[in-house]
């Protein structure tokens, strides 16, 4: 059966296949596309990451510098998406993702929550995106471009000092903090 | 169950994955559709996420917004939003409340901006910094 009926809105549904001159005269397959949870819980030795869905939501707590190891699935496809939502909890640490899941360390402040979006490029996956609770470069400013006469917010911490909203203004190419908000 | 371009003659389908947690189990995920929302802004806006993939223009915001997000039983781990607006002379924030976990996306002025969410299984998360369009 190639449509799926929702019965109660009289609604149908179906794929349609592409026009991509590529796959004339051939027979494409995908693995059909399901999604999961993975809730590693609290982590404070390096852990084993099995990955084998088209998305995967992977849920932690690090007390410690955490090194994820992925293992992943010939399952996976290119395109596939892994996020990961990654909590610091007792002190700043450091997760650090191995070859697999895009080398790449990451700093998370203590109480803070960093989501990575990683996606699969048919060998490994690779880090796409971060976010984070607060102090990420580019956020809202820094990392951006200030136009010449333009405000723009940032988030900045100056030193050990709380996190603060700031107002950076660029005259004749000089950046300048010209407000302080607390936060 | 296989598509078939008849133009081409390519044949479209499905192989299922080798998942041992799916041993003994029927599978099923929700159709993958997508739309584009362009919803009426007010100082607090709602919407409605119900597809696979949703983008929202907010246009060029007049104030500041907050944005609520009812979230459908429909949405599934690893289905996505966009939130896009633009800000006039004057920065205005996109404040993310109901249905979001996220911090405000700011406004420069006269710029677009956009942010990318993907939900959790409970809530949308940001997956990368707001990206300034222009």
């Amino acid at each position: 059966m190639s449509t799926v009926v929702n019965k109660n809105q009289n609604a149908a549904y179906g794929f349609i296949p592409p026009d991509i001159a590529a796959d004339a005269d051939k027979k494409i397959e995908v693995v059909f596309p399901t999604q999961g949870i993975a809730a590693l819980g609290s982590l404070a030795d390096d852990a084993e990451l099995a990955v084998v869905r088209a998305a995967t939501v992977v849920t932690a707590t690090i007390t410690d510098d955490v090194t994820l190891i992925g293992a992943l699935s010939s399952d996976l496809k290119p395109g596939d998406m892994l996020l990961l939502v990654v909590t610091a909890t007792g002190d700043d640490f450091t997760l650090t993702l191995d070859t697999a899941l895009g080398n790449k360390a990451l700093e998370i402040t203590d109480g803070d929550t960093l989501n990575v979006l990683c996606i699969f490029n048919g060998t490994n996956f690779e880090v796409f995106g971060q976010k984070g609770d607060k102090g990420d470069p580019g956020d809202d400013g820094a990392d951006a471009v200030i136009e010449d006469n333009s405000l723009v917010p940032a988030k900045l911490q100056k030193g050990t000092d709380d996190l603060k909203t700031y107002t950076l203004k660029s005259v004749l190419g000089v950046v300048q903090w010209v407000e302080d908000v607390a936060e | 169950m296989t598509w078939i371009n008849k133009v081409l003659n390519s044949f479209y389908g499905f192989r299922a994955p080798s998942i041992d947690a799916d041993a003994d189990t029927k599978v099923e995920v929700v159709f993958p559709t997508m739309e584009t929302q362009s919803p009426t802004v007010t100082a607090t806006t709602a919407v409605t996420i119900k597809r696979a993939k949703t983008a929202i223009n907010l246009g060029e915001l007049a104030d500041n917004v907050t944005l609520n997000a009812t979230v459908s039983s429909d949405i599934q781990v690893g289905d996505t939003v966009m939130v896009k607006a633009s800000s006039g002379g004057t920065a205005k924030t996109v404040t993310f409340g109901t249905g979001f976990t996220s911090p405000t996306m700011a406004g420069t002025q006269n710029k677009s901006k956009a942010m990318t969410f993907m939900y959790d299984g409970s809530t949308f998360v940001p997956v990368a910094v707001a990206v300034q369009l222009d």
